[in-house]
């Protein structure tokens, strides 16, 4: 029984989530989120900036669909609190795949908040560069950006045309799945340029993140889906991550059953062959 | 490979599966045969081909691993091409009024661009040199400072000013950790170097520092500079780690397990976030079972 258990087949591991995942979505259980310190500093550093004559964010979207349950949700909860704060919102990618999903958040949300492209928000697209285009974007806005994604010059765009650089946006907020916060804009445009940054990434790299936040470099992060779902709560909105979270603790629950469950019969097991081997040492010596 | 009963299995059941089900749903109405209804049978499709995978190699994955390859690699060079090289360079070379002055800035960077695929070209492969000589000497220029600044100087006062009281914190963490690193030169000089590190001393001492540092209300940051320290000496190779110096990288090495852990936790999470949102999608959008 326990050789079987401890040889099991991983196909059925794969099984019992997916069907513990299935079960949570299909009779969900609301649990609490309660947003943790790092995911506010964010949503209070875009809520301090309400008021302000032009205030302007600008959100970098730098992840693929790959990443998209984990970082789409984080994109929409920001749009929205900007839209019903009257903050404009600037958009980018560094990331070719991540023009498809930036356009499908803003296009969402703008229509559900009747907000006017060019006038409340924009979105730049894609360009190369990545390092050389955030120094552009440091020195020459407009340079680095001549047009938006539609082909509308940004120096004449009322929600651009006001931003000289980088530094002139009230708040940064990159959405990261790769190496893009950390190897990009902290160390190019934070410690360069002074920018208030502001971070969110997948799960699997914020605590790579955790020592930028800790020296300032990053004032606020929200990672990956249990992120996104406090993110929601503090936008008063349940949107897919807060739907997420019950699943999410589910397949954990699995999870943490069956580590102990391997640990357990791992333990007996070796409890079993020392004593086997202690009584074979015993009858050979007999 | 079809050879293979798993792979056969694999393959019929998820196709069958999906077929099934699309029918059902275009049977009752959930899904419409328009764009967006094709849409979402053919991502359901692909989800359900790439997940067949999960149980054993099959023709169906393949051919959607090979399908998502040659579409990301185009939707990439189109992208590129409109929004890149007609945006930035081809619109303004060509079709700008833009004088010869102005246009420097795009002519010389692309000369080197062109240079740079010169590599294919065995006999002028030489003159990409003069291109990657400017990419080399520009990325370590603008690099190497940059990390340092960032990377390195920026992370060192957050290390050590809670523990030393720089910014008003607690000097305490200091005196807890020069009290580690005594108690683990005494208990060594006493074991003779033998500390029995690998059973229940460096969690043991671990553990004691943790809760003192609890107990004392020392923010979690003062440990930073417990583990930096702990972890440096773990990867000191030039002294032997034994007495002192083995008695604190073990504690490093701990802290090491405990950094993997977590790292390990937050992988997990990811992917199984990976598998709700696919999971959203499949029971949602295309099965229509959930409630919106």
């Amino acid at each position: 029984m326990i050789q079987k258990l401890l040889n099991i087949d991983r196909r059925w591991i794969f099984l019992f989530i997916f069907v513990g995942v299935a079960a949570a979505m299909l009779s969900p259980l609301p649990l609490p989120i309660r947003p943790s310190s790092d995911v506010k500093n964010v949503y209070n550093t875009i809520e301090s900036i309400k008021g302000k004559p032009n205030a302007t964010v600008l959100l970098s979207f730098d992840y693929g669909p790959g990443s998209e349950p984990e970082l789409q949700p984080t994109a929409i909860s920001i749009i929205r609190q900007c839209f019903r704060n009257n903050i404009k919102v600037v958009g980018m990618a560094l990331w070719p795949d991540a023009v498809g999903l930036a356009q499908a958040a803003f296009d969402s949300v703008s229509r559900a908040e009747g907000k006017e492209y060019g006038k409340d928000w924009t979105f730049l697209g894609y360009k190369t560069g990545s390092v050389t285009l955030i120094l552009n974007m440091g020195e020459d806005f407009h340079g680095a950006f001549n047009v938006d994604y539609r082909g509308n010059k940004t120096s004449e765009m009322p929600v651009t045309q006001h931003i000289a650089k980088l530094g002139s946006f009230d708040y940064v907020v990159t959405l990261a799945a790769g190496k893009t916060i950390d190897g990009v804009w902290v160390t190019y445009a934070v410690d360069r340029y002074r920018i208030k940054l502001g971070g969110a990434t997948t799960a699997v790299t914020s605590p790579d993140m955790f020592p930028y936040l800790q020296s300032g470099q990053l004032n606020g992060l929200v990672s990956g889906l249990a992120g996104a779902a406090e993110y929601e709560t503090l936008v008063r909105t349940q949107g897919s991550a807060t739907r997420g979270m019950q699943p999410q603790s589910a397949a954990h629950l699995i999870i943490i059953i069956s580590i102990i469950i391997g640990n357990t019969m791992y333990f007996v097991q070796r409890r079993r062959d020392r004593r086997q081997s202690v009584s074979g040492n015993e009858e050979t010596r007999s | 490979m079809m050879h293979n009963p798993g792979s056969r299995t694999a393959t019929f059941v998820f196709a069958g599966v999906f077929l099934a089900l699309s029918i059902w749903q275009l049977a009752v109405e959930n899904i419409a045969l328009t764009v967006d209804g094709l849409g979402i049978l053919t991502a359901a499709g692909l989800t359900l081909a790439l997940f067949s995978f999960l149980y054993d190699d099959n023709p169906l994955f393949k051919i959607a691993e090979h399908l998502y390859v040659g579409v990301a690699a185009a939707y990439g060079l189109a992208l590129v091409w409109f929004q890149v090289i007609l945006a930035d360079l081809v619109n303004p070379i060509f079709f700008s009024t833009a004088t010869i002055r102005q246009l420097w800035v795009l002519i010389v960077p692309s000369v080197l661009g062109i240079l740079l695929i010169m590599r294919i070209v065995p006999k002028f492969s030489w003159l990409s040199r003069i291109s990657f000589s400017y990419v080399v000497g520009f990325g370590a220029g603008i690099s190497i400072p940059a990390y340092i600044a960032s990377q390195l100087l920026e992370q060192v006062h957050p290390t050590l000013a809670p523990a030393l009281g720089w910014d008003g914190g607690d000097k305490f963490i200091l005196i807890a950790a020069m009290v580690l690193i005594a108690v683990a030169y005494v208990v060594s000089r006493r074991g003779g170097g033998d500390l029995g590190m690998n059973g229940w001393f460096g969690p043991t001492l671990l553990s004691v520092v943790f809760l003192i540092c609890y107990f004392q209300g020392v923010g979690a940051a003062s440990l930073v500079l417990v583990g930096v320290v702990a972890v440096l000496f773990y990867f000191f190779f030039s002294v032997e780690h034994t007495g002192a110096v083995g008695a604190i990288s073990r504690v490093g090495i701990w802290f090491l397990m405990i950094a993997f852990g977590a790292s390990f936790g937050f992988t997990v999470m990811a992917r199984i976030s990976l598998l709700i949102g696919r999971m959203q999608f499949l029971l949602g959008d295309w099965l229509h079972l959930l409630k919106s």
